[in-house]
């Protein structure tokens, strides 16, 4: 009887400490994002605008106007663009930089080249925008006072139509493939050298050893960093934001910048939201692939 | 013998050109913060004269002292809550003994939310601080950075509790111990560089960010310093480079310090990803 007693005391004590623990994380993801998400959708059939008074119920209006609407269209193909080719030579350059620093054989140097070579990812991205605007100022930027000096052509690099969207992808590249490659070369780390020494007594050479050791033992490394690369550059803001406003033209507006002028700016929080909606699924699309994997 | 020395001296070559690539941008920012701005209008590989007036200037005149506090209270007072809410949900999805039928349902939730976009969340949440009259205050950014904090926290962490074998708390427990003892006395301690290398990763995302910062913050009495940074940056001509320089290697000084003198924290956070599939 008494025995029984503590029994259900310990219990309730873990089940009241498991409450305590749990309950105050929770409650904050709950009004952080599950309040948010769903009055997103609710707000998105609704001509909710801040500053108006009456809130009425409008079904798919948004969505209409925003599927007819030549801007937001070109958004998404900006975005898509900017994310593919971002992706890909992040990527492409990471394992690159992975494979350069795995190679040499001095400890010392490759732990001090890793920490160099990640710096432009640790730097805040304002920061990062800035310092390339500086840089490539068509007036004072040391890149147009170089290339003016080697007689090649300058461009106003942020203005020009056919430059502005491959700079800002430039960038982005510039401060995100050193993830890639700490990933990368972390995964490369794992591969058991034994299969390198099999292999070399075969007969195989390096590019050969590349193609079929390093990238089959980190294959699963390397879509986790295509994947993560493909969320956080599909909603790619800041440094559209700050070194294009998403000019000229329109042509660098990726949907984030989009939905942040005609949506969220002026405060036509209806239409904004049925963007958002739209966003999100295009996103939960491009990853269902992982989130299956996750859930196993 | 030759092909060695001209494989070496490839190396050496591409090593060094990886290292301008990738340091050139912070070495001029660097350059053009510590040169008089008449300096700056013929570019010069190097400080031609040293000076600290932009420094001074940005303090004196561009009042960069009140962003550098907003940033580094928003900083501090979220990391704070997202690392004690963050370890505390992660422990209790870590432990089968806390059986709970919304478990993989929670942690689900929690990596969707690291998929989702900001743009998911900012209107809805816009309205809410917008009606409580928070707007003013630097409440917003705080829960801004517990939003982005804390589901990453409770990802990373996941994998640290996981690590640690059950049988340790069950046999304190025996002994007597409560649950709350074990939780802090045995099982925070063993996890502490996991804490130490997640808090780096989240101290930085809150002093980073800029996407919440920019909808949440109107005031300029409320700007944070990536506000204050895009803030100094105008019209081309007009922007004073020296100024700008000199807030942007401000604006480093965090990632500069862990990675003097913390090092293999950041990266064992940062490469965790890797070694955990």
């Amino acid at each position: 009887m008494k025995a029984e007693g503590r029994i259900t005391t310990a219990s309730g004590n873990r089940r009241r400490f498991a409450t305590a623990m749990a309950a105050p994380p929770f409650v904050i993801l709950a009004v952080m994002t599950a309040y948010p998400l769903i009055f997103t959708v609710l707000y998105s059939f609704t001509n909710f605008q801040l500053l108006r008074k009456t809130v009425k119920f409008v079904g798919l209006k948004n969505y209409i106007k925003l599927f007819t609407n030549e801007y937001f269209l070109q958004s998404i193909g900006v975005t898509v663009k900017f994310t593919v080719f971002a992706v890909l030579f992040e990527v492409a350059v990471g394992f690159i930089m992975a494979l350069f620093v795995e190679s040499i054989h001095r400890e010392r140097t490759a732990k001090i080249l890793r920490v160099l070579l990640l710096v432009p990812y640790l730097l805040p991205s304002v920061t990062v925008a800035l310092s390339w605007r500086m840089m490539l100022s068509p007036n004072y930027g040391i890149i147009n006072r170089t290339l003016e000096a080697l007689r090649l052509p300058v461009y106003n690099w942020f203005s020009d139509l056919h430059t502005a969207l491959p700079m800002l992808i430039l960038i982005d590249i510039w401060q995100n493939a050193p993830f890639v490659f700490l990933l990368l070369y972390a995964a490369m780390q794992s591969v058991p050298q034994s299969q390198y020494e099999a292999a070399r007594m075969d007969g195989a050479s390096y590019v050969q050893q590349v193609r079929f050791i390093t990238v089959p033992g980190i294959a699963p490394v390397l879509a986790l960093c295509a994947l993560l690369r493909t969320i956080d550059s599909f909603r790619i803001f800041d440094k559209v934001n700050l070194l294009t406003g998403g000019g000229p033209a329109n042509s660098t507006t990726t949907i984030t910048q989009y939905l942040y002028a005609y949506g969220i700016k002026n405060l036509k929080f209806g239409f904004g939201s049925a963007g958002a909606i739209i966003m999100t699924l295009i996103v939960l699309v491009l990853s269902c692939l992982y989130i299956k994997k996750a859930v196993k | 013998m030759r092909g060695h020395v001209i494989k070496n001296s490839l190396k050496l070559l591409f090593g060094a050109l990886l290292l301008i690539i990738s340091l050139f941008p912070v070495y001029w920012l660097f350059v053009m913060a510590v040169q008089p701005s008449e300096n700056l209008k013929t570019p010069c590989l190097y400080p031609a004269a040293f000076t600290a007036d932009n420094f001074i200037s940005l303090f004196a005149e561009s009042g960069f002292l009140q962003p550098l506090k907003n940033s580094v209270i928003i900083t501090l007072i979220s990391l704070l809550f997202s690392l004690t809410f963050g370890l505390a949900a992660a422990y209790i999805l870590a432990r089968r003994r806390f059986s709970n039928r919304w478990k993989s349902g929670l942690s689900f939730y929690i990596l969707i939310i690291r998929i989702l976009p900001p743009v998911a969340f900012t209107i809805p949440l816009y309205t809410m601080f917008n009606r409580t009259g928070t707007l003013k205050t630097l409440f917003p950014m705080i829960m801004a950075c517990i939003l982005i904090n804390l589901p990453m926290i409770i990802w990373f962490i996941l994998g640290f509790f996981r690590q640690l074998p059950e049988e340790v708390e069950e046999s304190a427990m025996i002994d007597g111990a409560t649950e709350w003892q074990l939780y802090c006395r045995i099982v925070l301690p063993l996890v502490l560089p996991g804490i130490a290398a997640v808090a780096m990763l989240s101290f930085m995302s809150a002093w980073n960010e800029y996407t919440y910062s920019i909808i949440f913050v109107q005031s300029p009495q409320k700007y944070t310093i990536p506000l204050a940074l895009a803030a100094l940056n105008s019209e081309d001509n007009l922007t004073n480079f020296g100024l700008v320089s000199a807030a942007g290697l401000i604006s480093m000084l965090p990632a500069a310090l862990f990675v003097i003198f913390a090092q293999n924290y950041l990266i064992a956070g940062l490469s965790s990803g890797a070694v955990k599939d």
